[in-house]
């Protein structure tokens, strides 16, 4: 089809990116050919530095450059009151609103025994962990489907004997739809109606 | 709701069609595989997102190609126009079009264009197992209720997750706290669809007895059964209503009885998978004693009584779907439910191999309500659809028609 195997592979892997179909992987593609070479260097070079210097901050376990990121670090942030969420993606969609000053725990994923996720598989030893030291609140603010629900309730009884004050996130985002995906206005509401679990 | 158009791109043996509607009855006429009931599928793809009868979506895609399209153009009953566009690809989820957005899933579009279809693969519903009595009423359910639509999902994706946690269970960690949220949580959401069809079963026995007298101008005594296997483990008490409270009490006493077997055999013991629905005529048991006959009133008279409940519960008149019910159907039970259909405003859809004989009985019910009834012909042949010349039909058009 197209006269060129480089042009070809670079569409295929544009496409293998989610929410990026054939035709505009096409478009992409032929937008850097476009592009100075020193720009696309540039571009290469950020993913590969981005693949390689990004971590998970040692205390909340989302994505980070240095060793504790940068809202853990933060003398201005609230280190009694934690809110817990799936992905780093979840972390920016908070910090969008403005609204929360306390720090996060990134669980990276929910319990999902159909694709074999236990609690072991995600960040639910660490959380535990930080629950026992001088916590005021715990906001849960898993995505609203059944997933989310049902971690949301198994760190509710993990926390029980701990004695700290957990809360959820109301419902104020639709079901079924990933929390990063909620427009600030929904998600900041959803953060004025959380209720105790 | 009245549909003014339905246009569908490859799907099965339509190439491309377009069909222009009529306000009250759209009889398509052509011989077995000409592409009539395609059209009604077409429909049902943009009411509930898949066809009416059981069949992979991938079989409704015509051969050769990658894709099929259903666009269906509406008008509410409030005259506010509605528009969708369902797209059906192979291994990729199904593209959703409203005003609303272009990646919806079928529980944002299910209820919108409310439907009722009744073809011969429905006998099923008074002669066949649980299965599909429930899944006839779960539909009917979840046309009415976004709520009860979200339900079943979380039903169906909860009881997978904790089957999924059984056999997973001999290499759980801890003490089965796991399992334990999973089934809390399952407990819950299928106390609420007990609950919720309980009371709806309440709610239409009267129009579905109603329905039964009009269909089979006899007074046998209908009675419609809720057996739901919450009450099959001697964990409920006696004499309580179906709350969801009482309903999750009795499940979570289930629970814990089960549990041994349930790690045995990997797999869910309880809940509303496993409800009976039961039909009853005169105190029999439909399955067992009616008549051929019986069943098939029956079988009408939950469909007239699903066009009623889905134009209370969703504010809209439904489209009703008339597969090839004339070659099942006597014609005193056709012209029956064409009146009642009629009486209650709704726009149907039939597909017949007797096209003249379609429109002579329509004729006769039009002349009994003062000929006021917008009809349409459309033969079909091989996925080409035509239609016959508005003057050929025996019939007054009225002015709506243009
Ligand atoms: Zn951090």
């Amino acid at each position: 089809m197209l006269p060129s195997d480089s042009i070809e592979r670079v569409v295929e892997l544009f496409a293998s990116l989610p929410t990026i179909g054939k035709k505009t992987a096409r478009r992409l593609a032929f937008h850097v050919l476009r592009q100075p070479a020193e720009n696309v260097e540039q571009f290469a070079r950020a993913l590969v530095d981005m693949r390689t210097y990004v971590r998970e901050c040692t205390v909340c376990h989302t994505f980070t450059d240095t060793e504790v990121c940068g809202i853990c670090a933060s003398l201005k942030r609230d280190p009694h009151v934690i809110c817990v969420v799936e992905q780093p993606s979840d972390v920016m969609a908070i910090e969008r609103t403005g609204d929360f000053r306390g720090l996060y725990h990134v669980l990276h994923g929910a319990l999902s025994p159909l694709d074999g996720i236990g609690p072991e598989d995600i960040r639910m030893r660490e959380l535990i962990a930080r629950l026992g030291v001088d916590m005021q609140e715990v906001i849960l603010a898993l995505n609203p489907n059944v997933e989310g629900e049902v971690t949301t309730q198994y760190i509710a009884k993990m926390a029980s004997p701990l004695g700290v004050k957990l809360t959820r996130i109301a419902r104020g985002v639709p079901m079924g739809s990933d929390l990063e995906f909620a427009d600030d206005a929904t998600l900041a509401r959803a953060f004025e109606g959380r209720v105790p679990v | 709701m009245v549909i003014r158009s339905v246009l569908l791109a490859h799907v099965r043996n339509h190439e491309h069609t377009e069909i222009v509607c009529a306000r009250d009855v759209n009889v398509l006429s052509g011989s077995n595989g000409s592409g009539k009931t395609t059209i009604l599928e077409a429909i049902s793809l943009c009411a509930i997102a898949k066809s009416f009868v059981p069949v992979p979506d991938q079989a409704l895609i015509k051969h050769g190609f990658e894709d099929c399209t259903s666009t269906v153009e509406a008008l509410r009953d409030l005259d506010v126009p509605y528009r969708i566009s369902v797209r059906v690809r192979n291994g990729v989820r199904k593209r959703i079009t409203t005003a609303h957005g272009s990646s919806l899933t079928p529980r944002d579009i299910i209820g919108e264009l409310p439907m009722v279809a009744l073809s011969p693969d429905h006998k099923s519903v008074t002669f066949g197992g649980p299965a599909e009595r429930r899944a006839f009423l779960d539909g009917v359910m979840a046309q009415s209720s976004k709520r009860f639509t979200e339900l079943l999902y979380e039903h169906r994706r909860l009881l997978k997750q904790r089957n999924a946690a059984l056999q997973a269970g001999a290499f759980m960690h801890g003490d089965g706290e796991e399992l334990d949220v999973w089934t809390e949580q399952f407990v819950l959401v299928s106390a609420e669809v007990v609950e919720r069809r309980n009371r709806f079963l309440a709610d239409v026995m009267p129009i579905v007895c109603s329905a039964y007298e009009a269909v089979s101008g006899s007074a046998e005594t209908i009675n419609i059964v809720y057996q739901p296997d919450v009450a099959s483990h001697g964990t409920l008490a006696t004499d309580t209503l179906l709350s969801s409270s009482s309903v999750a009490e009795a499940y979570r006493a289930a629970a814990r009885m089960l549990r041994p077997r349930e790690m045995a055999r990997e797999s869910t013991l309880f809940g509303p998978q496993k409800d009976e629905i039961a039909f009853m005529i005169n105190g029999g048991l439909v399955r067992e004693t009616a008549s051929q006959g019986q069943h098939k009133s029956l079988l009408v008279a939950l469909k007239l009584a699903e066009c009623e409940l889905l134009h209370e519960r969703c504010n809209e008149r439904p489209v009703v779907l008339l597969d090839d019910v004339f070659s099942e159907l006597d014609r005193d039970r056709c012209a029956r439910v064409l009146e009642r259909v009629l009486a209650m405003g709704m726009q149907c859809f039939v597909t017949t191999t007797e096209g003249e004989t379609v429109l002579k009985l329509m004729k006769e019910i039009s002349s009994t309500r003062g000929g006021n009834i917008d009809i349409s012909m459309i033969t079909l042949e091989g996925g080409i659809a035509s239609y016959v010349q508005q003057s050929e039909l025996p019939l007054h058009q009225s002015a709506e028609a243009a």
